[in-house]
């Protein structure tokens, strides 16, 4: 009976690797995301007192990851000028491109609860500030200075 | 010599050119309707013979020509599987086979040894085109297995989710590139280079919906294989005496 040993053959092609530590990154990113994101839902879903002093910034964290999130695996592509073909153009069976949309939808329901969250600032800045951080903050409240 | 009239020279005028506008519009569409080419109209398929296979290279060698492929990047390679006595496989492609091979092994410590020619499957259910984020990964109508070039991202999912190690991020275009089965050739009635360079006629391409093809008739006689069936890839490249070892 013959057998195939060891694992001293593979396909020419696969002598070379593109999928490296760019790649490890995005989880790495992602995981951290989602540990802010809980860590804040702790505090503002479910109501868990004790983690009130950090319950904000793990959430201003999650957006801050979440918009940097994508810069490794923009740097791993061949072609970083074509990225958005992956919202403009997206191949719905694929993984990447299903994660693109999630992640788009979670940045924007980040911003969403940030926006909420945060509102009593945003307020307090408009108010306070001038020029084009008191503008910005003005959009933000939905008025105009 | 007669002297034409005023009327007769406009009249003979008249009738040159317009035979001749006739022959000019005329002439295109006669050319274009014997060199139109409608990929609905074909189905290709690929069939390899094991046996005939000597390991010569040639064929990996003309795809390099025929499609620049750059170096340590193969669309197409042979590989070679040498049964030993003491029941081990030992396989083995050095540089794709393009300078062909070396001897391995001594006659008595070998049971058997072939060839396996290996290339883009071209499967009817290709991980590639799944994966493929932008859609740039895509299958013709013909069935060939193609690469947008000017809309891939060059991410290399496709590489990564290939089974076959058919596909490379070609370095110069930072795209993923791959086994087009010369299609710039076989839409001008042209065989693949690989084919045409096969001394031994091991590799065989056709139009699978043509009756009278080699490809078609090989796959009705023959009992084919095609490689890792497990993966439900449903492959074109056919193979005749694979063994179960080749993976």
């Amino acid at each position: 009976m013959h057998e195939i040993i060891g694992a001293g053959y593979c396909y020419p092609n696969e002598l070379h690797h593109y999928w490296s530590i760019l790649i490890v990154l995005y989880p790495y990113i992602t995981g951290l995301i989602a540990g802010a994101f809980i860590i804040s839902s702790f505090y503002h879903v479910f109501g868990m007192k004790e983690l009130q002093p950090i319950a904000r910034f793990s959430l201003i964290s999650a957006l801050g990851f979440t918009f940097c999130v994508g810069l490794p695996l923009l740097f791993h592509l061949g072609h970083p000028e074509r990225a958005l073909n992956m919202l403009f153009t997206p191949h719905l069976t694929s993984a990447m491109a299903g994660f693109g949309i999630i992640y788009a939808s979670y940045g924007v329901l980040l911003c969403l609860e940030v926006w909420l969250i945060f509102r009593p600032e945003i307020v307090r800045y408009a108010n306070q500030t001038k020029g084009v951080i008191k503008l910005f903050y003005s959009t933000c409240l939905r008025s105009y200075p | 010599m007669k002297k034409l009239s005023r009327r007769e020279f406009i009249r003979d005028s008249g009738i040159a050119l317009a035979g001749g506008g006739l022959a000019l519009f005329i002439a295109p569409s006669i050319v274009s309707s014997a060199t139109k080419y409608d990929w609905t109209k074909h189905e290709y398929g690929y069939t390899i013979e094991i046996d005939r296979c000597i390991g010569c290279g040639m064929c990996a060698k003309a795809c390099k020509a025929e499609n620049s492929v750059p170096d340590t990047f193969y669309r197409t390679w042979v590989e070679r599987y040498s049964y030993l006595k003491n029941g081990e496989v030992v396989v083995d492609s050095p540089k794709g086979a393009m300078d062909g091979f070396g001897s391995n092994f001594k006659a008595d410590e070998l049971d058997k040894a072939f060839f396996v020619p290996k290339m883009c499957n071209h499967c009817r259910n290709p991980r590639c085109v799944q994966v493929c984020p932008v859609g740039a990964s895509y299958i013709t109508k013909e069935g060939v297995v193609l690469v947008d070039k000017k809309h891939c991202v060059g991410c290399a999912y496709c590489v990564q989710a290939c089974p076959y190690g058919a596909r490379y991020i070609h370095p110069k275009l930072s795209t993923a590139d791959k086994c087009t089965w010369c299609y710039h050739r076989i839409t001008k009635g042209m065989l693949p280079a690989c084919v045409l360079a096969c001394p031994r006629k091991a590799r065989k391409f056709g139009d699978i919906r043509d009756t009278s093809s080699e490809v078609y008739n090989l796959v009705k006689i023959h009992r084919v294989q095609e490689l890792k069936p497990e993966l439900k890839t449903n492959p074109r490249v056919s193979y005749i005496g694979l063994d179960k070892e080749v993976r």
